[in-house]
């Protein structure tokens, strides 16, 4: 039975899988008011899709389905007819945390040059490589694209050559 | 580079910070939107089949009111026809606007389907909307050139004149709803018809 009041679970799923949200909107756009744009939408659209929840996806498979659907849906020219929107989200500057400063270094340039190369793949692969590298399992890929599990690893490896191909040229340079 | 160590970096990359929202004001924006829809949804019916409708007593009015032969009530049917055309046509059974929790290849083809029936709807503008008012217009003009003949090259200059306006308002009304087609329709449906492809079975080995 759906919780009639969205907000709480909301709020638990923005802190659970909030990452998510923020990595599709990352691949899905260049400039950071695109991307609040994307997010913002993202999230209204996640809200109303709640009262149709009933746990039978998992939670992160639901958002990710909700994330990627809007992203490939989104178009930058609505940002103007969405001009009249009151901004409903904040961005809080996080303190870096994890690995010391010259691997956090290599890792964020290896992850620019990531999105780079997804902000290259057709849409649905970038999709497809983006559960990827979150570590979805073959099940969950499927249910959030709508295709059979046999076919991930067909599609994945395909993926992933094209991916590396455009890392390749992201490291040399165009 | 190991993919292992991509996954590592992927998921350990730095967001720029925690989304904060304010529920209040999403509420709000639901709302303001479900306003905006429904609002565009009247004015479109408005535009539509309003418009449609209201012309239909002033036509008979100015017909009545100027004693004008019955070819000029042509133009009744004409009205009818576009606007039942249009009502009929947003109310025929077609596949439901794609949630944003479906599965991405139902949203795919939902999103294609739904392309596809508004480039249908604009591409037949001529056979729907057009032709019946030409016609209509055609055969009043035609009769009243006819009667009016003893007026010889004045009254077909005239005529030329008004079927060339009707012409020409009518070729802007085709080429609008193809340009809408081309420069809208056409690049999305390009773009839906490539990403079901790629979300199509595949066999084990294809694409290298």
């Amino acid at each position: 039975m759906p919780d009639p009041d969205p907000e709480p679970l909301f709020y638990r799923w923005l802190a659970e899988h909030g990452d998510a949200v923020l990595k599709v909107a990352r691949a899905y756009t260049i400039t950071d008011e695109d991307r609040r744009d994307l997010v913002q939408e993202i999230l209204l659209q996640l809200w109303r899709s709640m009262p149709r929840f009933e746990g039978r996806a998992g939670e992160l498979t639901w958002v990710y389905r909700v994330a990627l659907n809007t992203a490939l849906g989104w178009r930058r020219g609505e940002r103007r007819r969405r001009a009249r929107q009151r901004p409903f989200l904040e961005f809080e500057d996080l303190p870096q945390t994890g690995p010391d400063g010259v691997q956090r270094a290599i890792r964020r340039e290896v992850v620019e040059r990531l999105h780079a190369a997804i902000r290259r793949l057709p849409k649905a692969d970038a999709a497809l490589v983006l559960l990827y590298l979150d570590d979805l399992s073959y099940r969950q890929i499927a249910e959030v694209l709508g295709i059979s599990e046999g076919n991930v690893g067909v599609k994945l490896n395909r993926a992933r050559k094209a991916l590396g191909k455009l890392m390749e040229e992201e490291s040399h340079g165009p | 580079m190991d993919p292992d160590e991509l996954k590592r970096a992927w998921q350990t990359q730095a967001t720029p910070g925690s989304a904060r929202v304010d529920a209040g004001l999403l509420r709000e924006e639901l709302r303001r939107r479900r306003r905006a829809f429904a609002a565009s949804i009247f004015w479109r019916d408005v535009r539509e089949v309003g418009v449609c409708l209201l012309l239909i007593p002033i036509w008979i009015y100015l017909g009545l009111s100027r004693s004008l032969h019955w070819t000029w009530y042509l133009m009744v049917p004409a009205l009818l026809w576009i606007a039942a055309y249009l009502q009929a046509d947003r109310k025929r059974p077609a596949c439901p606007p794609p949630e944003p929790d479906e599965p991405l290849r139902r949203h795919v083809e939902a999103s294609l389907e739904q392309v596809e029936r508004q480039i249908r709807l604009l591409r037949a503008v001529f056979w729907w909307y057009i032709s019946p008012i030409i016609l209509a217009k055609s055969a009043f003009v035609g009769q009243e050139a006819w009667r009016g003949r003893a007026g010889g090259w004045w009254m077909l200059v005239a005529v030329s004149e008004v079927m060339a306006l009707g012409i020409v308002v009518a070729s802007f009304v085709y080429w609008l709803n193809h340009y809408a087609i081309r420069a809208d329709l056409e690049p999305r449906r390009r773009e839906l018809k490539a990403m079901l492809a790629s979300l199509e079975d595949e066999k084990p080995g294809a694409g290298g």
